[in-house]
């Protein structure tokens, strides 16, 4: 009888263990592999210090030297230093936009002291020094839809080719040479459906294209030769939009509300950090109410590591955030949040 | 096999029964209790987000099945058994999460949730030694009677 227990209790062991390790697997290989599963461990970031910038319009241009530029959207000679304790703010202004009588357009802080402002529409394409902030070198260029500058004298930019579609190219700047590639895959329409955003990977000549649309990306080296494509955690591969022409105006335009898999993107020198738009299967509208969620990928290989909430602030939802070393900055309508990554 | 008096084997069989009753019927009722954060915790575990969903209405209703097996007299052999697998199920998952995970949710109910995962484990492999021992002890009559009935019903 007592034999007989024994082997009982046994069988129930073994069953039982069989039983966890079977879920353990199955779920390993979901989260690999198929599913959208976001992974969501605690204690990725702590949130460090904020500021009020007082106004909204600010965005992060970039960081040099532990101190955070931020440019004005409104007011392009406007820049706002502040170091990177988020302690002290100084208001400087860019000077040498005389010449190119620029009203807007992106600036952009580099690593390497060098200062651009790009503006797609002028179209063109400045280049200055850090300290002072004056644009010294001023280049024109084909209209361009997006741009990052890639190294000291070269810069990545989408523009639509004569077909009518986007097209990633690099610009040589000193020679004026453009370089394109057929990075982007059309999936509708060749504007709309590859929309994404173009990631520059802090201290790295790395180039990243996150597609808004659909769950990929694309990473290239400085050359914008073909890394590996990515897949973000979702399962939307084929973008779902719709597009009409007016035929009255000849504009192009959605024809229903688009769904957006992947807002926005940075990287730092190891990671990819994207904010999806996309619930997954294990969160409810409950948990990512009050959140933006933000899915981590290896900037190596493309491989999803895990996810973090950035929460709200007063309110507000993150309208835009950068990473630069183990700092994640985020812009609150007029606030600037500081956290610090734990990875 | 052991030759101590029968009535105290019953008795410690009951009052194992009864702890383990008195867990899983406090797991369950704080699981319930709080039923969309249990469920959304479970969500957040690296071994069972996928089946969560069903994990989440899983164990607690099992929780409340075998209690309901450990009060009857006639399948309290069976209950005990059973709680011996479903500790061992929790103690593994446990296991599995210290070992191989790259974090470490929490998804406890009530006063469960103020243990480490350590002392869970161990809290956990208690209550696993004794479940072995009251089904070691349980009274041989009582298994052969209901075993008689069990193979033949009629």
């Amino acid at each position: 009888m007592l034999k007989i227990k024994i082997f009982n209790l046994l069988i129930c062991f073994v069953g039982s263990v069989a039983l966890v390790i079977i879920l353990f697997l199955i779920s390993s290989y979901k989260t690999n592999h198929f599913g959208f599963i976001r992974i969501l461990p605690s204690h990725l970031i702590d949130g460090v210090n904020s500021k009020d910038l007082k106004h909204n319009s600010w965005y992060l241009s970039g960081i040099h030297n532990h101190e955070l530029f931020l440019a004005n959207s409104l007011v392009i000679k406007k820049v706002l230093k502040i170091d990177t304790n988020l302690v002290d703010t100084v208001g400087l202004t860019v000077t040498g936009l005389e010449k190119s009588r620029l009203f807007q357009g992106s600036i952009f802080t580099t690593d390497n002291e060098v200062i651009w402002i790009m503006d797609g529409l002028k179209p063109s394409i400045l280049k200055g020094g850090l300290p002072h902030l004056r644009f010294e070198k001023f280049f024109k260029t084909s209209f361009f839809t997006g741009s990052i500058p890639l190294t000291e004298n070269s810069i990545a930019l989408r523009y639509i080719n004569e077909k009518g579609v986007s097209v990633l190219a690099k610009e040589f700047l000193n020679t004026n040479v453009l370089k394109t590639t057929d990075l982007l895959e059309k999936q509708i329409d060749g504007i709309f459906c590859t929309d994404g955003e173009i990631v520059k990977v802090q201290g790295s000549s790395k180039m990243i294209y996150v597609y808004y649309y659909r769950n990929q990306f694309l990473c290239t080296d400085s050359n914008l030769n073909l890394l590996y494509k990515g897949k973000t955690i979702d399962t939307i591969s084929r973008a779902q939009i719709k597009v009409a022409k007016i035929a009255s105006t000849g504009e192009t335009t959605m024809a229903a509300p688009p769904l957006h898999v992947n807002k926005r993107a940075c990287a730092n020198e190891k990671y990819l950090f994207v904010q999806s738009s996309l619930r997954a299967n294990n969160e409810t509208e409950y948990m990512i109410k009050d959140v933006s969620m933000i899915d981590v990928y290896a900037v190596a290989d493309g491989k999803y590591q895990f996810s973090f909430y950035l929460p709200d602030f007063r309110g507000f939802k993150v309208r835009d955030f950068k990473v630069y070393g183990q700092s994640l900055y985020a812009l609150y309508d007029h606030y600037l949040y500081k956290y610090q990554l734990n990875f | 096999m052991l030759k101590v008096n029968q009535g105290f084997r019953i008795k410690l069989v009951d009052f194992i029964s009864a702890l383990f009753v008195l867990l899983f019927i406090y797991a369950a009722m704080s699981k319930f209790h709080d039923f969309e954060k249990f469920r959304i915790e479970l969500g957040k575990s690296p071994i069972l987000n996928v089946i969560s969903n069903y994990v989440a209405i899983f164990i607690p209703s099992s929780e409340i099945g075998i209690s309901i097996l450990l009060f009857s007299k006639r399948y309290q052999f069976l209950g005990l058994y059973a709680s011996f697998s479903l500790m061992v199920i929790f103690s593994g998952y446990i296991v599995i999460i210290l070992k191989f995970s790259t974090y470490i949710p929490c998804s406890c109910g009530g006063i469960l949730q103020n243990m480490t995962w350590n002392q869970h484990l161990i809290f956990n492999i208690v209550f696993i030694v004794l479940s072995i021992i009251s089904i070691l002890i349980y009274p041989n009559k009582n298994l052969i009677c209901s075993k008689r009935e069990y193979l033949h019903p009629e």
